[in-house]
């Protein structure tokens, strides 16, 4: 057998999506008269993406950059810390904190950019949101 | 000689700078991820209470004619489409910004909006009566060959895998299986979490896998290369416009397509972008062909001029039968029967006057949003100029508070983070993310449409094939979507006898 | 850093103590809290989208009562869950009386349904009831049935009669079944996405009648293209006044959606008392009703005794009808 790679285990994954969906669809009981219930579509979907999986585990894949970049992972973590923190602190607070940490994440060194931007981007956004299109935004418990 | 009469009604400057606000207002909401002309127009309606009846329409109008083009500005600029209706824009408007092109991709974008909604304002005012019977003879089985009409376009829109491209549509149509089911409203894989049974808006997944995946890819780009400002600011070429002429029978042919699919009760600007957009694609010769998808200014005239056209064909229905095109049409719903105007068959014997007035507004509207989408490019290509480190903490601030705004809960803010961190692996291994957003929009459709048919036929499938719209919908998405199917396996055979 | 999180470590044990002062002063100063109420502006949930009937009652409610209680008044629209999420959110919001929530029939129908855990008893004290619409059983003008009577002794006699309805388990795909139970026939239910789509189908002649609420046919029935075969009301409808009532055609049914204001149930009587005095005067003002029949939705004021009454009936009819349909 060929070496295992990226098509695999993303077949794989979408194998055991497809075989969930399909038996989670199975308690989906209730009458809709002579015309398919609501298991119909989701148990048609799974059998084609279970399909659609085995042949793509018999394609080569792309040549595309494998290596995980360490540092996009911590993008993304940073993104995330971010998305739950907006909430419980309130978005401008969040936004000047996330801006400043973010551009130093990024590599950028030059606090005369980083301070307007930390405070300007939040300010502008939070007042045209609120006052300009009258869409309100989480305050959170500081503001 | 009524729509002259119409225009004079305008004669008012009060009218103009409202006009303008709306559509500048409209561009702004459109442009911005999360806000889309629905909201748009809903968020404004209050304002309009306090108004004349025609002030206040006219400023919902310019909100709808703006925020539906301002969708295309940051699709092709940043790959971030701010509505559903410019995600189909984002795929050649992109491409063509790489290749320094931004400039001539957002032109032939307002202009083909422009062309879209002066067709469908048109059509509007002087077929509306004949149009509407479009709409009286679409119902669930004429739906349903929509849906799949609109769904073959996966196989087209693929990319490089087709393979790929259907795994992520058939992945997008089991999503939007999530939440009450639309026959029955049977809780589906909810696991008894209340924030489900609405199942997933499809917006704020468009968003992650667009704009927030886009940002990541962006984040990382930059890490391997250390620069400056974003990479394409360094070449902006001049306009083509010697490209325009050629793009005219690819923009009339939209504008028209747009303007039924929005007569049509159900169907909006976001599915009148995707099979504007294949229908280009499906006509054009050879060489032609190939290009859609890497930078074909086709695809985008096509996208814009039938997103737009959407604008008037809405109103068809709603003027003449009372019944909304869509969502949008609800609402401006809403602000005429608050003006105390009910819209219906006898509208133009009850308020004759202020229907032309309105019309004229409407070409006003079009004409306004064409003057500044042409002067504000100048400034919209400035945002390729903002420091890349910058751009891409602006486009997740904006992503998060936008997908917040949807409907004011941080569920869909989560979403946005989850589709982002999905979306990125799916660039790195070759999976489109156009056919997932494809599958949310029309999938509910094509299963509820599926079957309420076979409901109204007691379970026979011949109600499919009895029905000519229905029947000739559903067979051209067959051979719409097997026709690439066929070409590819014919290609191959080629190759490996050569 | 570390300043930071002490500070957060202080904050929670602070707001647990204001908490429980605020809770142990409601019950024992409700009279006091009634005499200074309102302190501070107000707010109206809305379980549903801007720009819907609901939120537009809402909006006309809140500007008139804004004007009575002299503090600013708005609207916040919190959707999903068909309604659930923005009702469960009332429900726990401050109960202190400036925090008001839009309730409609689906208050009733959704915990029936299994799709919400609430009680109009346990979480809500009714307010004010502003607005009721009666399902109004319409067909295409050209259709054979002339009367109410020919409609039911079609179904009776075996013909399938498809009736379009907003969406399974919604308040008029209740209605149709309702009746459905009371004759001796059998309805084929056609669930749409809302009523325009349902409307629309009448109207392009593909289903056979509609159940949905006055408002949505009106204008569709005036220009001569639907009639309407009766409404399930106690009397007849003002919008409608040739059109019979189902007692009238011998069954006893009335059933429709209606919307009203209530605040969450903790919050105290004496204030819950004034705000009903404000928002009495405010829902019988000229200007509120004006704007409600504008909108052509059916006027309808009770207090919080009538609110809860038809509260009361309704549930019980609910209890009996949902259980029967095998939704879930």
């Amino acid at each position: 057998m060929k070496r295992l790679h990226a098509n695999h285990i993303i077949s794989l994954l979408l194998l055991v999506f497809a075989a969930t969906a399909f038996i989670m669809a199975q308690s989906f009981t209730v009458s809709s008269g002579a015309a398919p219930g609501p298991a119909f579509f989701p148990q048609v979907l799974s059998v084609l993406l279970f399909v659609l999986a085995i042949i793509l585990a018999f394609q080569t894949p792309t040549d595309t950059d494998k290596r995980l970049n360490l540092n996009v992972v911590f993008i993304m973590i940073a993104f995330g810390v971010y998305v739950f923190l907006v909430e419980p602190i309130g978005f401008v607070v969040s936004t000047v904190i996330f801006t400043a940490g973010y551009l130093l994440l990024l590599g950028e060194r030059r606090w005369y950019f980083i301070i307007p931007a930390a405070i300007l981007l939040p300010l502008i956004v939070s007042y045209s949101f609120e006052h300009l299109l009258h869409v309100p935004i989480p305050h959170g418990l500081l503001y | 000689m009524n729509l002259w009469e119409g225009f004079l009604g305008l004669a008012d400057p009060m009218i103009l700078i409202l006009l303008v606000t709306g559509v500048l207002l409209g561009v702004i909401i459109g442009s911005l991820p999360g806000l889309t002309a629905t909201m748009g127009v809903a968020l404004f309606l209050p304002v309009t209470f306090g108004m004349e009846a025609i002030p206040g329409l006219l400023l919902l109008i310019g909100i709808y004619f703006g925020s539906i083009y301002g969708g295309s500005i940051a699709a092709i600029l940043l790959n971030t489409p701010g509505t559903p209706a410019a995600a189909a824009t984002a795929m050649d408007g992109y491409a063509m910004t790489k290749q320094g092109e931004a400039r001539t991709a957002l032109n032939i974008a307002v202009i083909a909006s422009g062309f879209g909604s002066i067709i469908s304002v048109l059509m509007l005012i002087f077929l509306s009566p004949q149009l509407a019977n479009i709409a009286l003879n679409f119902s669930a089985p004429e739906m349903f060959g929509l849906a799949l009409f609109g769904l073959s376009i996966i196989s087209s829109i693929a990319g490089a895998s087709l393979v790929k491209g259907l795994i992520a549509g058939v992945v997008g149509l089991l999503i939007a299986t999530i939440g009450m089911d639309p026959m029955t409203s049977y809780p589906r894989y909810t696991f008894d979490q209340p924030v489900l049974l609405e199942g997933f808006n499809f917006i704020p997944i468009m968003i992650g896998l667009f704009a927030v995946s886009e940002a990541f890819i962006m984040a990382e780009d930059y890490f391997k290369e250390k620069g400056g400002p974003m990479k394409v600011a360094a070449r902006l070429l001049k306009t083509n416009w010697r490209l325009m002429p050629k793009l005219f029978p690819t923009m009339t042919k939209s504008s028209f397509l747009g303007s039924i699919i929005g007569i049509i009760p159900g169907a909006g600007a976001d599915v009148a972008a995707f099979v504007s957009y294949n229908e280009a694609q499906r006509f054009a010769k050879k060489e032609d062909k190939a290009l859609f998808g890497k930078g074909n200014p086709k695809g985008i005239a096509a996208a814009e001029a039938g997103n737009q056209g959407v604008t008037g064909g809405a109103m068809v229905p709603l003027l003449t039968l009372g019944i909304p095109g869509d969502a949008v049409a609800a609402v401006m719903l809403g602000a005429f029967v608050v003006q105390g105007i009910q819209p219906g068959p006898q509208i133009f014997q009850t308020s004759g006057e202020l229907m032309y007035t309105l019309f004229a507004g409407m070409l006003v509207a079009a004409i306004v949003m064409v003057i500044i989408g042409l002067l504000g490019i100048r400034l919209f290509t400035k945002v390729l100029l903002v420091p890349k480190t910058l751009m891409i903490t602006i486009i997740l601030v904006l992503s998060t508070i936008g997908a917040f705004a949807i409907n004011n809960n941080m569920f869909d803010v989560y979403v946005i983070l989850g589709a982002g961190i999905i979306g990125y692996f799916m660039k790195k291994h070759g999976f489109p993310a156009s056919p997932i957003v494809l599958a949310l929009i029309l999938g509910p459709m094509a299963e509820s449409e599926f079957r309420r048919a076979l409901t109204m036929s007691e379970g026979s499938l011949m109600i499919f094939a009895t029905r000519p719209i229905a029947a000739t919908l559903i067979a051209l998405a067959i051979l719409s979507l097997f026709t690439p199917l066929l070409v590819k396996f014919f290609k191959d055979r080629k190759n490996r006898k050569g | 850093m570390k300043k930071y999180l002490l500070g957060m470590g202080m904050i929670v044990p602070l707001m647990a103590l204001a908490a429980c002062g605020d809770d142990s002063s409601t019950e024992a100063n409700g009279e006091e809290a009634a005499e200074n109420f309102p302190e501070k502006s107000l707010e109206v949930i809305v379980p549903y989208a801007e720009g819907g009937g609901t939120d537009l009652v809402a909006r006309a409610f809140a500007d008139n009562l804004q004007e009575e209680l002299g503090e600013s008044v708005s609207v916040s629209n919190r959707e999903g869950g068909g309604g659930a999420v923005g009702m469960q959110a009332g429900a726990n919001s401050s109960a202190d009386g400036h925090s008001m929530t839009l309730v409609t029939v689906e208050l009733l129908t959704l915990p029936h349904s299994g799709l919400a855990e609430l009680s109009y008893e346990e979480d809500f004290k009714p307010v004010a009831l502003l607005n009721e619409d009666s399902a109004a059983i319409t067909v295409h003008a050209d259709s054979e049935y002339e009367t109410i009577e020919d409609f039911i002794d079609a179904a009776e006699s075996g013909e399938s009669l498809q009736i379009g309805n907003s969406g399974t388990g919604a308040i008029w795909h209740l209605a149709a079944s309702a009746l459905e139970q009371e004759i001796d026939g059998s309805f084929n239910h056609v669930p749409f996405d809302g009523a325009a789509p349902a409307v629309n189908n009448l109207l392009g002649g593909h289903i056979d009648a509609v159940s949905v609420s006055p408002a949505e046919v009106i204008n569709q029935v005036e220009n001569g293209d639907l009639r309407v075969l009766a409404v399930m009301a106690d009397e007849r409808v003002d919008a409608l006044p040739d059109v019979p009532t189902l007692s009238e055609a011998g069954i006893e049914l009335s059933i429709g959606t209606w919307r009203g204001i209530t605040v969450p149930a903790d919050t105290p009587d004496e204030v819950v008392d004034v705000l009903a005095d404000a928002a009495a005067t405010t829902a019988q003002s000229d200007d509120f009703i004006e704007r409600i029949e504008t909108l052509q939705l059916g006027y309808r004021y009770a207090d919080p005794a009538g609110f809860t009454e038809l509260m009361d009936d309704q549930d019980a009819l609910f209890g009996e009808l949902i259980p029967s349909l095998d939704l879930n």
